[in-house]
């Protein structure tokens, strides 16, 4: 068991897939490093070219998905982004049509040709800072490196502006900017419009299978799939349509599935709740090899609660913060899958517990600036109870000393713990516990307060009290999910009975609302355990 | 970029003639919701205009084999080069409702026919165009939209009488096949193309059953130059064996297609937690590999029966599952040369080219489930690597290679050649052959003019004229992309044809030619769905007399719209 290949559907997503491929090359090359256990192996994720006339190089066994605005600086050609800047096609005026742009006619060859230029992105300056010859990082001293990203998270513009990674360009699907996307005019805001264009790219041969099944092919012994998506737009559609062809084509395969959300419930909008209420039950499909976990970017309200006050203003690019923080999570879950301890199908078994649930619910801890903080776990439950932090809850401080987790969890499933030492037992019988001394690894591109915080954690490496992005839990079912689930149900019934459909099918909107009372049932009755 | 909140804004200044009334209509929209924004009348029409006139306006130099090519060049700086209107209407981040509702239309004729994209464009935008003409004077848009009606049905039926009942032998195929490739990619290029294209499609053309084009394998290949794309009697597959000592190139060979997973499986218990120690593993591991190698078994002593002691033999298994290393190491020591995870669809292919029938199971195996090719060789072109499946006995399913040295050069073959099989086999199908260059749209706007506007009463008669004046901007664009004066040919024409001839341009020349002789053929198919979805869409636009737009409130979230400054 070996290979997991990688998606990403959607800006979300791919915020958190960026941080995550940062998180992958970070880690150490080799068993060199003084880690005594347990070396992540990098040939689970990333593929070799077997090392040609221009060496040996790694590129992600991923399939990255999203609107082609999206994208940034990167080119989807050669999968690099493109840090020279362009200023031979520079607009110069004239008249503006629908495209967007200027052409310019000229002959070459005979042929006219008109050129049509979209403005240049300008890459990053953490993007040109990579990419200069200098050696930046080392020689550099330490206080002007953490002032260029300290601006990082004011600076990115896209999720490729702090990718480090180097693509294979079939990862991208370049003509995914077709009209059923841009023609409907609303940034392809609807499940229904994903689950669409899925169908129409079926019916007319037009979805790149052929990418993924080249990565399928290349594995000698496929682990099986991780999917990372969007679930409050279009993108959640078109994943839960991807996941049941792949759940059709390679039916023995594991499916970990992460719902990837930002913001508030309270914030959405009506279709956005829709949206997601309907990914959920689409990304947890119908195979028995498949789990879905839904995950919530924490924002400005859920960071303040953590004493981040200073660093993070009005400006930051919560995708991007947040999306560090999921990225942690997507790592440390995936991590014994990694370093061989066990397989990604045995892992969705035990994650699936006996009750065989589909949904899960994650937690996980988080670095806070305040060391010794009164009230920690009272203010956490409040913000769980508030329902900011939805899905990914987090907490403070090592696993085992957490009393307020252990009471959130109804059927715990699966802890995996990255610090040395870690006493005392937590959760039940039914809880698999994964102890894997290998610490999270910060790459440059990491959201500098994480960084802070985690160089305190060094410096008192003694006490293990202190809390880090290096622990979580992820579980069956949890007190406020099962909460949840029952107040969306009782959301729908009234949406459903005043007749607002919200441009759905109203039999599919019931179908949902069945969807939800069955789980709200059945994680009351665990409730009640 | 024509954006509707700003001309709604222009449009609605102080002294337009409405003044008074949308103040109060547009109220009570504006009490229901009152970020709401409306165009009424007038400006709804004249926003559908600009819209339809602007993309028009875009797309017109592409049409005919003389337009331009457009480059669009990215934020990022990717190229992609086209011709082909759907592939532009995609590429183009459009915006404006009326321009995508067009858009969509002409796409769904690509969907449909695989041609005629930038006609429909330019159709739709004309016919408001010439609409606008009567509006403007006061004219209903009601009886506007009646007189295209009227058209509509006599263009279809007079294409039915303008049609040629087609030969469908190879030749008259070929001269279809050039005039829609060379309307996408260069001249030279289009004629190395054409003859692979048709007979591509003549290959897989069984005559009991209709043609299915995904039998026609489109293989890329980033390699050598445009020129050296061909046909290949066979089949390529994107992958090669995995083993470094299985043979590279074997000939005279057996083809067994197989969808049987030849790894070793994932066990249906929670095998991770259930052993206690490493030999209860190793154990575990081991009798679920037996399964594996009885399976191996079978498939070698199957060879071995087929192959005999015959060395020139070879032997050559395409899987659709997965086959792990220690199953490969297996079947390279008995010289099988194994491909693993094959497409789905190659398996049905793989079947119409060199015979066979795919098996789910290696119980059973008999000589005549197995397929024969003469020759089957990996090709090595860096990392990539390519099968092919050649030399085979009189295939039903064959392999379009393009080759092209860059990213961009291959995606524009392969939209021509799509389009270019899409062609023929509309060619195969269709009851006639229209005959092109302009030609149709000149006779049949003479005829509507004379035959039809003639019968017709009453102020219907004005559509009708719209419609024909409409349909001449296909010949007119042809010559201006040809770089002649579109009413000097259009005059050329008109007198050609009131003399009884069918007529279409030379663009070589500037003068006319019979199109029929020449062999430039349009497909019937292609040139009727424009003419129904560009008078429906045209109709549709004229009768709206009211746009309205609610608060936005809901498209973003408000960090995204900071994102954006």
């Amino acid at each position: 068991m070996h290979e997991i290949i990688t998606l990403q559907f959607g800006e979300l997503a791919n915020y958190v897939g960026s941080h995550f491929w940062n998180i992958q090359q970070a880690y150490p090359a080799d068993d060199a490093s003084q880690i005594p256990s347990q070396p992540v192996d990098h040939g689970v994720l990333f593929r070799s070219n077997g090392g040609g006339p221009g060496g040996q190089s790694w590129t992600p066994r991923v399939l990255i998905y999203d609107l082609k605005p999206n994208f940034g600086s990167l080119c989807q050609y050669t999968g690099a982004a493109t840090t020279a800047a362009k200023p031979e096609l520079t607009p110069t005026g004239g008249q503006q049509h629908v495209l967007q742009g200027l052409a310019r006619s000229y002959d070459a060859g005979g042929q006219r040709v008109a050129v049509h230029t979209q403005d240049p992105v300008t890459p990053s300056d953490y993007l040109r800072t990579l990419d200069s010859p200098l050696p930046a990082p080392t020689t550099t001293p330490q206080p002007s490196t953490s002032t260029a990203h300290g601006d990082l998270a004011n600076d990115v513009r896209y999720w490729s502006d702090y990718g480090e990674s180097y693509y294979h360009p079939g990862a991208f699907y370049p003509d995914f900017s077709t009209l059923s996307v841009n023609g409907a005019l609303n940034d392809f805001a609807d499940y229904q419009q994903g689950q669409e264009l899925f169908r129409t790219q079926w019916k007319q041969g037009e979805l790149n299978e052929d990418a993924l099944r080249r990565c399928v092919e290349e594995a000698d012994t496929l682990q099986g799939f991780q999917i990372l998506a969007n679930t409050l737009d279009g993108f959640g559609g078109y994943a839960s349509a991807y996941l049941e062809y792949l759940q059709d084509e390679y039916a023995k395969e594991p499916i970990l599935t992460f719902g990837i959300a930002e913001g508030t419930g309270q914030s959405y909008s009506d279709r956005q709740r829709l949206n997601q209420l309907l990914a959920l039950r689409g990304l947890a499909g119908d195979s028995d090899h498949g789990v879905h976990l839904p995950l919530q970017m924490p924002d400005l309200a859920s960071l303040r609660a953590f004493g981040w006050t200073a660093e993070p203003t009005r400006h930051s690019n919560f995708k991007y913060l947040g999306g560090a923080v999921l990225a942690a999570f997507v790592d440390t879950l995936t991590l014994p899958c990694r370093t061989g301890q066990t397989a990604l199908h045995s892992l969705v078994r035990h994650l699936e517990g006996s009750q065989r649930c589909g949904i899960l619910a994650g937690l996980q801890s988080f670095p806070s600036p305040v060391v010794e903080w009164p009230g920690a776990d009272q203010s956490i439950r409040d913000v769980v109870e508030r329902g900011t932090l939805q899905d990914v809850s987090v907490f403070q401080g090592p696993l085992s000393r957490t009393s307020a987790t252990s009471q959130e969890i109804l059927l715990s499933a699966v802890q995996i713990n990255r610090r040395a030492a870690v006493h005392g037992t937590a959760g039940t019988s039914d809880t698999a516990r994964f102890d894997l001394p290998v610490p999270l690894p910060l790459p440059g591109s990491f959201p500098a307060m994480f960084r802070a915080a985690s160089s305190v954690n060094s410096k008192a490496t003694a006490t293990d009290e202190l809390p880090t992005l290096d622990g979580l839990a992820v579980a069956t079912a949890r007190t406020s999910q099962a909460q949840w689930f029952g107040d969306s149900a009782h959301w729908l019934r009234q949406q459903t009975n005043t007749g607002a459909t919200h441009h759905q099918d109203r039999d599919e909107l019931l179908e949902l609302r069945e969807f939800l009372e069955d789980l709200d049932q059945r994680y009351t009755v665990y409730d009640n355990m | 970029m024509i954006d509707l909140t700003k001309v709604i804004k222009t449009t609605a200044a102080p002294g337009s003639e409405d003044q008074a009334t949308p103040s109060r209509a547009s109220s009570a929209i504006q009490l229901i919701n009152p970020k709401s924004e409306v165009a009424r009348r007038g400006q709804a029409l004249q926003l559908n205009y600009s819209a339809a006139v602007g993309l028009q306006e875009v797309l017109k130099s592409n049409l005919g084999p003389k337009g331009t090519i457009k480059m669009l060049v990215d934020g990022a700086g990717g190229i992609k080069i086209t011709k082909d209107g759907k592939v532009l209407l995609s590429e183009m981040q459009i915006q404006n409702p009326t321009a995508a509702m067009i858009a969509r239309a002409a796409t769904a004729q690509d969907e449909i026919t695989g041609d005629g994209t930038t006609g429909v464009v330019l159709l739709v935008g004309e016919l408001l165009k010439q609409a606008e003409r009567y509006t403007s004077e006061g004219l209903h848009p009601r009886i506007v939209t009646e007189g295209f009606e009227v058209a509509k049905q006599a263009a279809l039926s007079f294409l039915d009488s303008f049609g040629v009942t087609p030969t469908r032998d190879r030749e008259e195929l070929v001269s279809v096949a050039r005039t829609a490739l060379r309307t996408k990619v260069s001249e030279t290029l289009a004629d190395t193309l054409t003859e692979a294209v048709v007979d591509a499609v003549r290959a897989i053309n069984l005559s009991d059953s209709p043609i299915d084009l995904h039998m026609v394998e489109i293989m890329k290949m980033q390699h050598r130059s445009e020129s050296d794309s061909r046909l290949v009697r066979g089949l390529v597959l994107d992958h090669g064996p995995r083993h470094p000592d299985m043979p590279k190139r074997v000939t005279n060979a057996y083809i067994l297609t197989l969808n049987v997973s030849l790894e070793y499986e994932k066990t249906e218990v929670n095998s991770g937690f259930f052993y206690s120690s490493a030999e209860q593993r190793d154990k575990l591991v081991e009798s679920e590999r037996r399964f594996v190698d009885a399976k191996l078994r079978k498939l070698v002593e199957f060879k071995n029966e087929v192959c005999g002691g015959d060395p020139t033999r070879g032997f050559v298994i395409i899987n659709q599952k997965g086959i792990d290393p220690l199953s490969l190491d297996v079947l390279a020591k008995h010289n099988i040369f194994a491909l693993r995870r094959a497409k789905r669809r190659n398996m049905e292919r793989l079947q119409l080219v060199c015979g066979g029938i795919a098996q789910n199971s290696v119980d059973d195996l008999t000589p005549d489930v197995l397929g024969h090719a003469g020759l089957v060789y990996e090709h090595v072109l860096g990392e990539e690597k390519y099968t092919f499946v050649e030399e085979v006995k009189d295939p039903k399913s064959v392999t379009l290679l393009i080759k092209g040295p860059n990213p961009h050069s291959i995606a524009q073959i392969n939209d021509a050649v799509r389009d270019g099989l899409r062609a023929v086999k509309n060619a195969l199908e269709d009851p006639y052959l229209v005959p092109g260059a302009g030609a149709f749209q000149v006779a049949c706007a003479a005829h509507l003019r004379g035959e039809v506007a003639a019968n017709l009463k009453g102020r219907a008669q004005m559509g009708v004229q719209a419609f024909a004046d409409a349909l001449l901007i296909v010949p007119k664009v042809l010559a201006q992309n040809a770089g002649f004066d579109a009413q000097d040919t259009i005059v050329k024409l008109q007198d050609e044809h009131r003399e009884g001839h069918v007529v279409g341009i030379d663009l070589k020349t500037g003068d006319v030619l019979d199109p029929r002789t020449e062999g430039i053929w349009d497909n019937y198919r292609v040139i009727r769905h424009q003419l129904h979805s560009c008078a429906v869409i045209a109709s549709n636009l004229l009768l709206v007399d009211e746009m309205l737009r609610a608060g936005r409130t809901s498209l973003k979230p408000e960090s995204d719209a900071l994102m954006q400054q």
